[in-house]
């Protein structure tokens, strides 16, 4: 196998559906497989061209390999037998179950009566706006990167994006303290589209998924 | 160079590495050097076409797989592991009712006629 040939297998066994790590220890083990066959080639007295000839020839070539791994279905990672789940569902349940679990730690905090500190009460604030604006950001780019990494249809990535979006944008956790000790305070989460929360989905849909469809456009 | 073995071998590369890795740990090329001296050429294989069979076992949980670096290059060590045993009786057993049946068959045909 030459270099073009190990950049087209690596791409076609990504677009097979094995799992990236897997793809690069494969690779690794064939061109250490190719140099052990050469050297063989070189102590029998072989020039290195020919050395290197017999070498790609006992491998064999790339279009064997694929078939061997194609036909193995316990190869294929779990994104690429479950798609519709790995980059439609998780991803949602993921932010959905982040801000339940903040909304519940919360909760569970106002509710021991404990007297909180400014700081850790400051704390809970950049929490929830870390929870409201960055999460499903990083959610739905991580959904993004690794389809482009594993070369996967275009479908689900997407779908589990825009669920993402439709969550994340509307989905809004907030808090207000009481104002005076063992006062009652407020803990806020609403879920509706006005205008800030559409211009947020518009900004997410730009920076997101418009540069992951301009990579797939211009990656065979 | 031999050419590799026709579509008819299609499960035997998997039973041939079992077998060899129960005796020791071996990587891809020694496995494939291994299968060659121990069938006397009689067995070979298009050598790429191991990795995705130790790929699959190791995936399956049959083999477990430790990489190390050895004279400069990164091998991955393969080992049979407890359920690789346990599928390596099964195809033994398998593999010796298939060949008993071709032998019978092979020595006197006409016992099959109706």
């Amino acid at each position: 196998m030459d270099r073009s040939d190990e950049h087209r297998l690596r791409w076609e066994l990504l677009r097979a559906g094995m799992a990236p790590r897997r793809v690069a220890r494969l690779l690794r083990e064939l061109s250490d497989h190719h140099s052990d066959l050469r050297d063989a080639a070189l102590r029998a007295g072989h020039s290195p061209w020919e050395a290197d000839v017999l070498a790609r020839c006992e491998l064999g070539d790339y279009e064997e390999i694929l078939a061997a791994v194609r036909e193995r279905r316990e190869l294929r990672s779990p994104a690429s037998r479950w798609p519709w789940a790995v980059y439609g569902l998780v991803p949602a349940l993921v932010l959905t179950g982040c801000v339940v679990a903040v909304v519940l730690m919360t909760a569970l905090a106002a509710r021991s009566g404990i007297e909180l500190p400014a700081t850790v009460r400051a704390g809970v604030g950049i929490l929830f706006g870390w929870v409201n604006l960055v999460l499903p950001v990083l959610i739905a780019a991580a959904v993004l990167v690794t389809a482009a990494m594993r070369h996967a249809p275009v479908a689900w990535p997407i779908t589990g994006t825009l669920l993402v979006i439709a969550i994340g944008a509307a989905l809004t956790i907030d808090i207000r303290w009481p104002t005076v000790a063992g006062g009652e305070g407020l803990l806020l989460v609403t879920y509706r589209y006005g205008l800030s929360e559409l211009g947020y989905a518009m900004a997410m849909l730009l920076c997101l998924i418009l540069p992951y469809l301009a990579h797939r456009r211009l990656t065979p | 160079m031999k050419k590799p073995n026709p579509p008819f071998m299609t499960g035997v590369p998997e039973l041939l590495v079992l077998r060899l890795l129960a005796e020791r740990e071996m990587y891809g090329y020694e496995i494939v050097r291994a299968i060659r001296l121990s069938s006397r050429d009689a067995i070979v294989l298009a050598e790429g076409v191991v990795y995705p069979l130790l790929h699959a076992l190791d995936a399956k949980g049959m083999l477990t797989a430790k990489e190390r670096k050895v004279e400069g290059r990164n091998r991955v060590y393969y080992r049979l592991s407890a359920k690789g045993h346990k599928r390596l009786d099964d195809l033994i057993g398998e593999w010796g009712r298939v060949q008993e049946g071709v032998h019978s068959l092979l020595e006197d045909p006409s016992r099959g006629s109706i």
